[in-house]
């Protein structure tokens, strides 16, 4: 409701400005009062709709995945897959895929999804 | 009447729209003199109602993952709703301050009251539970109990600004949203950090002296802690967390307490390793070293570390890893997780520059330890 509104001021303050362009040329007065009107709103329609944009960027910046980082201590295998529940730092998962030692959960931690930004 | 006429009179139209401009201009001039505050209110009103609605949805949100949490893993045989609602809505009244002395105490009783009955009403909930579900769905629900709790006061000062029309209490609740909702958010994060028992950023002090203690023997203190003793550049280190991987933050005073009165004293220093707000601008991740007890929460754990130090004359240190307060309670970031090795080299010149060989050091991780085993 807020774009179409956002895009609504900002088609009629277009018209506007070519409105007063064109009578310029006339040489009547009021075209600069439609010329004054018509950039306002233009600022305030970019305004609005540069803001929503930035809402809609924080709103996807926020959502995060989490990862787990498997780890060897004997041979140093090291493997980063998805985070599964039952999953926690320290907890031993069984033999290396490598070696004989013993493959441990040595980290977990989240990234957001998507770069955060302006 | 005429003026409307006049108006669309063909033969004089383009003066006639310059009057009714004009006209139109210095009626909304004075319409904002007059009505001006009221205009901003009902804007104000307008925005709040728009933030009020999205706090009712990321509470219901919240509440919606609970219950689900709890017949996923708790497998309950009744309806959950009556019960749950109840304890959305659980308050804690603080013991009265007029005589300030012996208050410790007193909040450490009401708070151990609180955490047995909360944790037992959440057992009923979830009966097929084990400790450490039981651990992490007190958590959930503590993270609804929070969000339901935002939402209501934001409310209420909402609905009291429209019923008063009072302008100035509205522009108090404007000024403070953004901050409110970013709570809110971070909340939302926790919620599902703590449903699927994923470690948050709160449990860096944890993660440290979970890796201190790493491939040694742990036994149990007080209360809800673990202790493991290690070596570290010839001294005996007294590694020390809450007992995880449930959520789970213990009690760290008493098992410093218990630590130091076992050696009757004989501790050369009293480390502890905590996550701290940053300020903005600042990097998350970054370490900072002070002095004094680095435990949050109301202040009882502080008050008798500080005491019991305090007895003996014992040095007592601390570690800062900086997170925002939004980080501190969503799942742990990467950069938080990668301090914990920097804390680890820091402790070890803290030691080795401030101890003799054979002393007796206790490092406490302190925090959220869920996630987190030892």
């Amino acid at each position: 409701m807020a774009l179409m509104f956002s895009l609504a001021v900002l088609a009629y303050s277009a018209w506007l400005i070519y409105g007063a362009a064109s009578s310029y040329d006339k040489g009547k007065a009021e075209s600069l009062y439609n010329l004054a009107l018509g950039v306002m709103g233009v600022l305030l329609a970019l305004s609005s709709l540069t803001t929503m944009r930035r809402r809609i960027q924080a709103a996807r910046a926020q959502s995060t995945r989490t990862f787990t980082v498997e780890f060897c201590e004997k041979c140093g295998f090291k493997s980063v897959r998805e985070f599964r529940v039952g999953d926690y730092v320290h907890k031993r998962l069984g033999p290396c895929r490598q070696c004989s030692g013993e493959l441990l959960i040595e980290m977990i931690y989240s990234e957001p999804l998507r770069r955060e930004g302006f | 009447m005429a003026t409307f006429l006049f108006l669309f009179d063909s033969g004089a139209s383009d003066s006639s729209i310059g009057t009714l401009i004009s006209t139109l201009m210095y009626l909304s001039f004075i319409l904002f003199i007059l009505f001006g505050q009221k205009i901003q209110l009902w804007t104000m009103l307008w925005n709040m109602s728009g933030a009020l609605k999205k706090l009712e949805f990321m509470s219901s949100e919240a509440r919606a993952l609970t219950v689900k949490t709890l017949k996923e893993i708790g497998k309950p045989k009744e309806d959950l709703a009556p019960r749950l609602n109840i304890l959305l809505e659980h308050f804690l009244i603080s013991p009265v301050d007029m005589d300030p002395a012996g208050i410790v105490w007193k909040f450490d009783h009401l708070l151990d009251v609180r955490d047995s009955k909360f944790k037992d009403d959440v057992r009923m909930l979830a009966p097929e539970a084990d400790e450490v579900q039981v651990n992490n769905l007190e958590n959930l629900v503590e993270g609804a109990l929070a969000l339901n709790t935002i939402y209501r006061v934001v409310r209420h000062y909402y609905l009291l600004g429209k019923k008063t029309q009072s302008f100035y209490l509205i522009l108090q609740l404007q000024m403070i949203l953004p901050l409110v909702m970013q709570e809110a958010e971070a909340l939302v994060g926790a919620t599902k950090a703590f449903a699927q028992g994923q470690p948050i950023g709160d449990g860096i002090g944890p993660l440290v002296a979970s890796k201190l203690m790493r491939n040694s023997e742990k036994r149990k203190v007080e209360k809800d802690m673990v202790v493991s003793e290690v070596e570290i550049e010839g001294r005996r280190v007294l590694a020390l967390k809450a007992e995880g991987p449930g959520g789970n933050v213990g009690k760290p005073g008493d098992a410093i307490r218990q630590l130091i009165e076992e050696r009757s004293g004989q501790v050369s220093m009293v480390l502890m390793i905590d996550a701290a707000v940053k300020f903005e601008g600042e990097k998350t991740g970054d370490i900072s070293e002070g002095i004094g007890a680095a435990i949050g929460g109301i202040g009882t754990e502080r008050f008798k570390i500080e005491e019991e130090v305090s007895k003996f004359k014992i040095p007592l240190y601390a570690l800062i890893v900086k997170e925002s307060i939004q980080e501190a309670i969503m799942p742990m970031r990467k950069e938080i997780a990668e301090a914990a090795d920097k804390v680890i080299s820091r402790i070890k010149t803290i030691i080795k520059e401030r101890t003799k060989d054979a002393d007796t050091v206790i490092v406490a991780g302190i925090g959220n330890t869920i996630g987190i085993g030892q």
